[in-house]
């Protein structure tokens, strides 16, 4: 089968001699792997479109075996940005990770799509990186059957009002009110932090680039979002180390504001 | 066929290579026992010295029989410059061009976020000690044009720009040889963006 597919590079691994292996999420198959052949020489015409967070125009000939041949490739956003700035490039390599960890192979979802396309180009256009990937987050777990509750408490049932005491629960997913959170799994939250996710949640995806927390609050966030998707995720997300090695990097003396990296 | 013990194990031991499948290494396997005694045992002694006499040079940290190696030790090098690259086949390459008289650096290996290589892998400690001496003007990144070796090369240029030494990156741009027409758009803005006055 030989298919047109609109695609995002997630993911491009060094394969053999001369190839690469690239993850590519895209709109109508969902997320496949290729392998894009002779792309590590000079003068391969897929060298461009291969590139890491690359949104392009693909072909694609599906054989028996569970990985693709990549055939053809136009850019449609090079998103250069994302590959040139280091902070940029960190966040875009874990919200690629994130997405290439939760989603499974060949399930085609649009609204997914959709929602790393505009995450990514809000990111290249500027828009603060931590709460693009804070909101990727909460969109994804939301997505995929994970809903984190942020309306009352998990347990009693009690509706949220802000107030202090209230914590979240990543291991049981949601809220947990001052009564019930007695469990040392429930990591208690400010009230601001709890409106904020719930602020998040009610954003569209292409609005996402307006998030900004003061700093407290975004560590925070930041936690409570780490707890709901570790209890989802196997094994330890590789990305993250490397945006706390940038967060503890000689040059970073003030963190311009922001809670830093994960 | 149940393939002969020795023969099975020889055939085992080299699909461990890289790039090499079963098909393959059991070719190379039948090739190596049909061969003369002889060449057979240069090969195994080649494979055993080079394992045991190959190690890294406690200055550029390229792979060497000497330490310090023969590029480090070598009196008729600019030591006011000084390459970084990947790794040691980089330096092969750049050799080759006969253009470049200073001295290497060779990191071994590019941060790579998404396979959990960071800044802490790679040989970058060695390199600061290394300008610590002040001898050094000029730090000429040569890392890959790829997301990889830019990360790489934006980290060491933040690194290294605080300690006062100039910090340069290597010409992106057009193969020579190549095509305006089928130049991709990403390099096309960068040969661009690095163009020069004819002089």
């Amino acid at each position: 089968m030989i298919y047109h597919a609109e695609g995002i590079v997630l993911r491009s691994q060094p394969f053999g001699e001369a190839d690469r292996i690239i993850t590519l999420l895209t709109r109508p198959e969902g997320k496949v792997r290729a392998v894009a052949r002779g792309v590590r020489r000079t003068r391969s015409r897929l060298m461009g479109s291969t590139q890491l967070f690359t949104y392009g125009s693909y072909l694609l000939v599906r054989g028996r075996s569970d990985l693709e041949t990549l055939s053809q490739g136009e850019i449609r956003e090079s998103l250069r940005r994302l590959r040139e700035d280091l902070d940029l490039m960190a966040y875009a390599s874990y919200a690629c990770e994130l997405v290439d960890r939760m989603m499974v192979e060949r399930e085609p979802d649009e609204f997914v799509f959709g929602l790393v396309l505009a995450v990514l180009r809000q990111m290249e256009a500027g828009s603060p990186p931590f709460g693009l990937v804070r909101y990727l987050e909460l969109a994804l777990l939301d997505r995929l059957g994970y809903r984190p509750e942020l309306d009352g408490c998990l347990r009693c049932g009690k509706a949220w009002s802000p107030g202090n005491g209230w914590g979240i629960d990543g291991e049981a997913g949601g809220l947990i009110c001052p009564e019930c959170g007695t469990a040392p799994t429930v990591r208690r939250l400010s009230p601001g932090a709890v409106e904020s996710l719930r602020r998040m949640r009610s954003l569209p995806a292409e609005r996402a680039g307006v998030l900004r927390f003061s700093a407290e609050t975004a560590r925070e966030v930041r936690s409570a979002l780490r707890d709901l998707l570790d209890a989802r995720i196997e094994g330890p997300l590789k990305t993250r180390a490397f945006l706390e090695s940038l967060e503890a990097a000689p040059w970073k003396e003030a963190n311009h504001g922001r809670a830093g990296s994960d | 066929m149940v393939l002969p013990g020795p023969l099975a194990r020889l055939v085992e031991e080299l699909s461990r290579l890289p790039g090499i499948g079963p098909k393959t290494a059991q070719r190379l396997a039948f090739h190596i026992v049909e061969q003369p005694q002889e060449r057979v045992t240069a090969l195994a002694n080649a494979l055993v010295e080079a394992r045991e006499q190959i190690r890294t040079c406690s200055v550029c940290c390229n792979l060497t029989d000497v330490d310090p190696c023969r590029l480090c030790s070598d009196p008729q090098r600019d030591d006011a410059l000084l390459c970084v690259v990947e790794g040691p086949r980089d330096v092969m390459a750049l050799e080759r061009t006969r253009e470049y008289r200073g001295r290497y650096h060779v990191l071994r290996g590019a941060i790579s976020p998404l396979d959990g290589i960071g800044p802490g892998e790679l040989r970058i400690r060695e390199l600061l000690d290394r300008l610590q001496s002040g001898e050094v003007r000029e730090v000429i990144l040569a890392t890959d044009p790829d997301p990889e070796g830019e990360a790489t090369a934006m980290y060491l240029s933040r690194l290294l720009k605080p300690l006062g030494v100039k910090v340069t990156r290597m010409a992106r741009g057009m193969p020579v040889g190549g095509s305006v027409e089928y130049m991709d758009e990403v390099t096309l803005a960068k040969a661009m963006e690095g163009r020069r006055e004819i002089t």
